[in-house]
């Protein structure tokens, strides 16, 4: 299934990109011009993820099944995702405590003593690693 | 003798202290990542792309090259020790290695992946050497149409030799070229594929990239995995060494399996994997002893182990030479030359002598230091496969993303990254390689400026960049291998369907 998706998602990627090179100057063979080279691969792009997706979709052959944790992934990524907004609001230091705590509960770091002290070590010391000693600027 | 007395200049700048430590600092976080679950060779380089900002030029090229060569010998340690391959370049060393240290053997092996690695890496360092400014020399005179020839035959080897299925990587090869497209045009200077979003004029940062498929997605893949208890095989100081039957059967393979390595590593893609398995069958094949390969046969170490490091040393050629990485490592090398304003090519061997030659020169010394510091350290390191992932996998998760957010200093990116993330993840457990996207990306501009330049030159006659020696005889072989993959692709296709078996993998 996930097969299925990500090769339809291939083909739409290829299909948008086609679609929107033809709004660029394709000039000729002795002038290309900016919309030539996305011509050219988007044609084939699309021609390759189209064979690919019905192959796909009509072969009998599956691929070894994995067993994937969606709770752990999905609560992993929201983890992720939190990060990425709070981090503007609430800072590097505060943003990256919280979602490193969060993280440690998703991965089942047992107790709380361990999880709060280690988001806490990391928190600062990678605040002070690349603030203060390598000069990148954190929100 | 010129070449003698510029890598000597070139000693003279790796031994300088900053660059020393570089190097030694670079090999040991190699041989970790190596060892380490979730973190890559890829992703550790990307990862550190934004905190060499600081750092001279040749320094941080230093720290690069040595995490690349150090992981070679990292994923030894787990391959032998506990039967996890730290790097896909390490998995056929699990076969004999992990053999050997169920018999007690695990030291020697250990010793003899080290020595091999150190002699492999320096037989494909003496070949870089000469190989790297000779090919510089005659890139000199290379045009548009002989760059885009070499890359459009790199991407195709590329999709042959990637992944199971050619059809996969040479859609992902598509989808890199047309990530590479995204933001301002360089020859015309319009926007592209930006979609009026602004931080897409400047393009998709590729370093971004790799931390997403490489390293969100590994850690992604690392955290879902259900948790094993590691068997560690223990190796006492005292077992380290091998004893005089092991190393006279070792002498041998080791020789052609640098050998072995530093030709594959010529050939773009994945290179250094592809070397293990052609270096393990030959030995297999030249052996007195077929019968105990797979039982804990030392050449069946020697040989892999030898490889991948001869491979990584072969890999720099085109990137130094030519600036056309064909590798993931090479290509984030290649991102390193150019956040500190250097373009690797032809010029870089006459524009930046203490560059060039000190970065060679500091592989020499990198692999003294690898053999130094891993076999007394080799206990060390293996206790590092206790490291419990649930601590490990949320830091390496938080210092990738403040590493991506310090490329551009952009929340953007940090989207991005997730998203790559998240399609890496997925693209690993449905067969979809991560490489040929990776140097699509990479390659995808040189490409383009290759073409656009040289049908240019040539009055828009296509047919005339068949007719330069040069690119024509490497258009002419790109022609062919994809010929040769319809072919096959046809053939395998007719007989499944004869035989009424399910598809093949296409």
């Amino acid at each position: 299934m996930v097969e299925k998706i990500l090769t339809g998602f291939f083909l739409l990627v290829s299909v948008v990109y086609l679609l929107t090179s033809r709004g660029m100057a394709f000039g000729s063979m002795n002038s290309p011009k900016s919309g030539f080279l996305p011509a050219v691969v988007g044609v084939a792009a699309t021609i390759l993820a189209l064979i690919l997706f019905i192959s796909v979709m009509v072969k009998g052959k599956k691929l070894e099944k994995i067993e994937i944790n969606w709770e752990k992934l999905v609560m992993f990524l929201g983890g992720i995702l939190a990060y990425i907004i709070f981090l503007n609001i609430i800072g590097y230091r505060m943003a990256t405590f919280i979602v490193m705590f969060i993280l440690l509960k998703v991965t089942k770091t047992k107790g709380w003593i361990i999880p709060l002290l280690v988001s806490a070590g990391v928190s600062f010391g990678f605040y002070y690693l690349f603030q203060v000693l390598l000069g990148v600027r954190l929100p | 003798m010129d070449t003698l007395a510029l890598l000597l200049h070139g000693f003279s700048v790796s031994l300088l202290p900053a660059n020393l430590l570089a190097s030694t600092v670079g090999v040991i976080i190699g041989t970790l990542t190596g060892i380490l679950p979730g973190l890559g060779v890829t992703g550790a380089i990307a990862l550190l792309l934004p905190i060499s900002f600081g750092m001279d030029a040749v320094t941080a090229l230093i720290l690069f090259s040595g995490i690349y060569y150090g992981a070679m010998y990292g994923g030894s340690i787990t391959s032998i020790l506990v039967n996890v391959p730290g790097e896909a370049a390490s998995v056929v060393t699990c076969i004999d290695g992990y053999a050997m240290a169920k018999k007690g053997r695990g030291g020697a092996a250990l010793a003899i992946a080290a020595i091999g690695s150190f002699v492999a890496g320096t037989i494909g360092l003496i070949g870089l050497t000469l190989f790297a400014p000779a090919l510089s020399t005659a890139a000199l005179s290379f045009g548009p149409p002989e760059y885009f020839a070499v890359a459009f035959l790199g991407l195709i080897i590329l999709t042959n030799l990637s992944g199971k299925s050619p059809l996969k990587s040479a859609l992902m090869v598509l989808i890199g070229i047309m990530l590479g497209t995204i933001g301002l045009d360089p020859l015309a200077g319009v926007d592209r594929f930006t979609f009026r979003i602004d931080e897409l004029s400047r393009g998709i940062d590729f370093a971004v990239v790799a931390m997403g498929i490489f390293g969100v997605g590994e850690v992604l893949s690392t955290i879902i995995e259900p948790e094993s208890k590691t068997v560690l095989q223990k190796v006492r100081f005292r077992e380290l060494y091998p004893n005089k039957q092991e190393i006279r059967r070792s002498v041998a393979p080791i020789i052609r399996g640098g050998l072995i390595g530093f030709l594959t590593g010529l050939i773009p893609g994945p290179s250094a994997t592809l070397s293990t398995f052609l270096a393990y069958t030959a030995e297999k094949r030249l052996s007195k002893h077929p019968e105990e390969f797979g039982h804990g046969a030392i050449e069946g170490v020697a040989g892999p182990e030898s490889a991948n490091n001869g491979a990584s040393s072969a890999t720099m050629i085109p990137l130094l030479a030519l600036g056309l990485p064909f590798a993931p490592p090479s290509a984030l090398l290649l991102s390193g030359f150019i956040i500190h304003g250097i373009t690797p090519g032809p010029a870089l061997m006459t524009q930046h002598p203490d560059l060039f030659w000190g970065l060679i020169a500091s592989m020499y010394i990198g692999n003294v230091l690898l053999l130094i510091i891993n076999l007394p350290l080799v206990g060390v390191f293996a206790s590092l496969l206790k490291t419990p992932i649930n601590i490990l996998m949320p830091i390496v998760i938080i210092v990738t993303l403040t590493g991506a957010f310090a490329v551009n200093n952009s929340m953007f990116d940090l989207g991005l990254l997730l998203v790559f993330g998240v399609l890496g993840f997925f693209m690993k457990y449905t067969g979809f390689d991560l490489a040929p996207l990776a140097i699509g990306i990479v390659l995808g501009p040189t490409l383009e400026k290759g073409l656009i330049q040289g049908l240019i030159i040539e009055n828009g006659k296509i047919g005339s960049l068949f007719t330069r020696p040069l690119s024509g005889t490497l258009l002419v072989i790109s022609m062919l291998l994809i010929l040769f993959m319809v072919i096959k692709f046809i053939i395998i296709k007719i007989k499944s369907m004869k035989e009424g078996e399910s598809q093949p993998e296409i």
